[in-house]
């Protein structure tokens, strides 16, 4: 056979079969439906794993990791955001990789913004154990006891006390200082999360991080129109001596225009008991509570094999209490059957 | 100066091998491919891609110790190449030793070469490797050299395929030994725990040798553990050798 008539059919035999190859390869993939939770239903314990990944646990936790991010983003652009797996795929990265120390700071960040605010704990004080001379992983449980747990009578001590371990491990150890000082000065904690989630927002390198800080950025300044707000429906109860009806009867038509100009920013009313409100607020702070609510429902099932018959049997298993429904004129909706809260 | 000639013969002779090159392409590619998933990270490349290179080191490193160390008597008994030196006046053990100190050199070579290849890559991104990083490329050419031992010993005793094959299972079983001691606890203070304990104890340890996720985390090694581990890899990598030894001096090529 000629040189020419080898080249020719080794051409025609490379493209008929890469051509079938792709054509089988696409049937294939349009046949296997990926379903993320029953792949995960899989993971193994990350104690077992250890002892089979042939002294690659490092490499296996990195890439474990990195499916963790995409699990991450994936269920954060879902309705129905359930993040059934996150705590595990947490504990199974930084049980194969102890001195991961980015996968606790994520990890805790991640778990305590959807409100899993004791998973986070515990996966941030194991980092802290494995870590001992990490200032990163106790910036993360301050900013727990700022950012989660503000209304929390103890958490400014408990947030002076993480942020005295930072400034002690830190090379810039004064900074640190001067905020426990403030804190000591009971300062509004409102500001020191506005400087916190301002400072994530300029050092984000990537988009999750960016969305959740500049989510958190709006929700902060929300907040303190709020109480600006309501400071001026308080000085017209005081002026008039009974509440206003209306919100417009209290504050000047022209900022409330302002405010409602930009329709990311919702809308400001007061509600049954006269107070100021927000709807993007109240709405974070339900989702934020649906989202913690559906993660302990889910906890529930794991452990008792069923779920809960009603949301007050869930708070009694946990000797807590059902947190009230941001929005005072609703209630939580909870189905049995599947779990579901709204 | 024997040892020194079979060494420097069998160092020429390997670098020959084909086999070689293939398995420094794919470490190539492996260590220069890790940045795609350091792209995909949320800035843990620097992190990712050192794990992933030094993983790449040790890998192909072993691969390299088990094609090329299981082959390296057998194919002198084979190719009928030995009775031209067991002709001459040298010692059965010399010749063991003068091949395995010829395939540690190479083995040298090409982990410094990795080694050396995957820090300069951290460097050119913008990343930094510190002490740890040096340690755990020591660290995994003294594992190398264990492994490699045993693939002589295996050489002069079986084919090539079987000692490929026990060799490779004796390097996951090396990783997974801590099985042995971390039991379920209906099984504490039974038999079954002696009998594991003791296999531990003479199982060859190969995770004291890795060091991989400190020098990617860039958390400092202690030097006492280093020193121990080496000598603990020295005391297995002498004994496969004088099993060697012993398993040549009497066998009939």
């Amino acid at each position: 056979m000629i040189v020419i008539q080898k080249i020719i059919l080794v051409l025609i035999t490379t493209f008929v079969a890469i051509g079938s190859a792709s054509f089988i390869q696409n049937s294939l993939d349009a046949m296997r439906v990926e379903k993320l939770d029953e792949e995960l239903l899989y993971l193994p314990n990350e104690r077992l794993l250890t002892h089979f990944t042939g002294g690659m646990s490092s490499v296996v936790a990195d890439l474990l990791w990195l499916r963790t991010i995409h699990y991450t983003v994936t269920e954060f652009h879902n309705v129905d955001r359930k993040f059934t797996w996150l705590e595990q795929m947490c504990t199974t990265v930084t049980g194969l990789d102890p001195n991961f120390k980015d996968a606790y700071v994520h990890g805790g960040m991640l778990l305590a913004a959807i409100g899993a605010d004791d998973k986070s704990m515990a996966l941030l004080k194991t980092g802290m154990a494995n870590n001992p001379d990490s200032w990163e992983i106790p910036f993360e449980i301050a900013k727990i006891y700022l950012l989660n747990r503000r209304e929390n009578p103890e958490s400014p001590a408990m947030l002076a006390h993480y942020l005295a371990i930072v400034a002690d491990r830190s090379e810039d150890g004064s900074f640190y200082y001067d905020w426990i000082e403030n804190l000591q000065n009971k300062h509004d904690l409102d500001e020191h999360a506005m400087v916190i989630w301002q400072d994530t927002l300029a050092k984000a390198k990537d988009d999750l991080t960016r969305e959740i800080a500049e989510a958190n950025i709006l929700d902060l300044s929300l907040r303190m129109n709020v109480r600006f707000i309501q400071g001026l429906v308080d000085d017209y109860r005081e002026l008039t001596g009974k509440p206003p009806e209306k919100i417009e009867e209290a504050v000047d038509p022209d900022i409330l225009g302002t405010l409602h100009a930009d329709k990311r920013r919702g809308r400001f009313f007061l509600d049954a008991e006269g107070n100021a409100q927000n709807t993007v607020v109240l709405d974070n702070q339900t989702e934020k509570l649906r989202t913690g609510l559906g993660y302990a429902i889910r906890s529930f099932n794991k452990i008792n094999g069923r779920y809960p018959l009603s949301l007050d049997e869930l708070v009694r298993r946990a000797n807590s209490l059902l947190p009230r429904h941001p929005y005072l004129d609703r209630e939580w909706h909870y189905d049995p059957t599947t779990g579901e809260i709204q | 100066m024997r040892i020194l000639a079979v060494a420097a013969n069998t160092f020429r002779e390997a670098i020959r091998d084909k086999v070689l090159y293939v398995l420094l392409f794919f470490a190539g590619v492996t260590i220069f491919g890790s940045k795609a998933l350091g792209w995909i990270s949320v800035g843990q490349d620097n992190k990712i891609i050192i794990d992933i290179s030094l993983a790449a080191v040790s890998l192909f490193g072993v691969l390299i110790a088990i094609f090329v160390g299981t082959s390296l008597v057998y194919k002198e008994i084979d190719k009928r190449t030995i009775y031209t030196i067991i002709s001459q006046p040298i010692w059965r053990y010399e010749f063991i030793l003068g091949k395995y100190l010829g395939l540690a050199l190479l083995i040298g070579v090409v982990t410094a070469f990795t080694g050396s290849t995957s820090a300069l890559y951290v460097f050119s991104l913008g990343g930094t490797v510190g002490i740890t990083f040096a340690e755990a490329v020591l660290l995994i050419y003294w594992k190398l050299l264990l492994i490699t031992a045993l693939s002589v010993m295996l050489s002069s005793l079986t084919s090539p395929i079987l000692g490929a094959i026990i060799v490779f299972s004796a390097y996951l079983l090396g990783h997974a030994t801590g099985i042995l001691i971390d039991l379920p606890p209906q099984l504490q203070g039974t038999t079954t725990e002696t009998i594991t304990g003791f296999l531990y104890n003479i199982v060859p340890n190969l995770s004291h040798f890795d060091i991989r996720a400190e020098a990617a985390n860039g958390v400092a090694v202690a030097p006492s553990y280093v020193i121990w581990t080496l000598v603990y890899g020295t005391v297995y990598t002498i004994f496969f050798l004088i099993l060697a030894a012993i398993a040549f001096q009497d066998k009939d090529v």
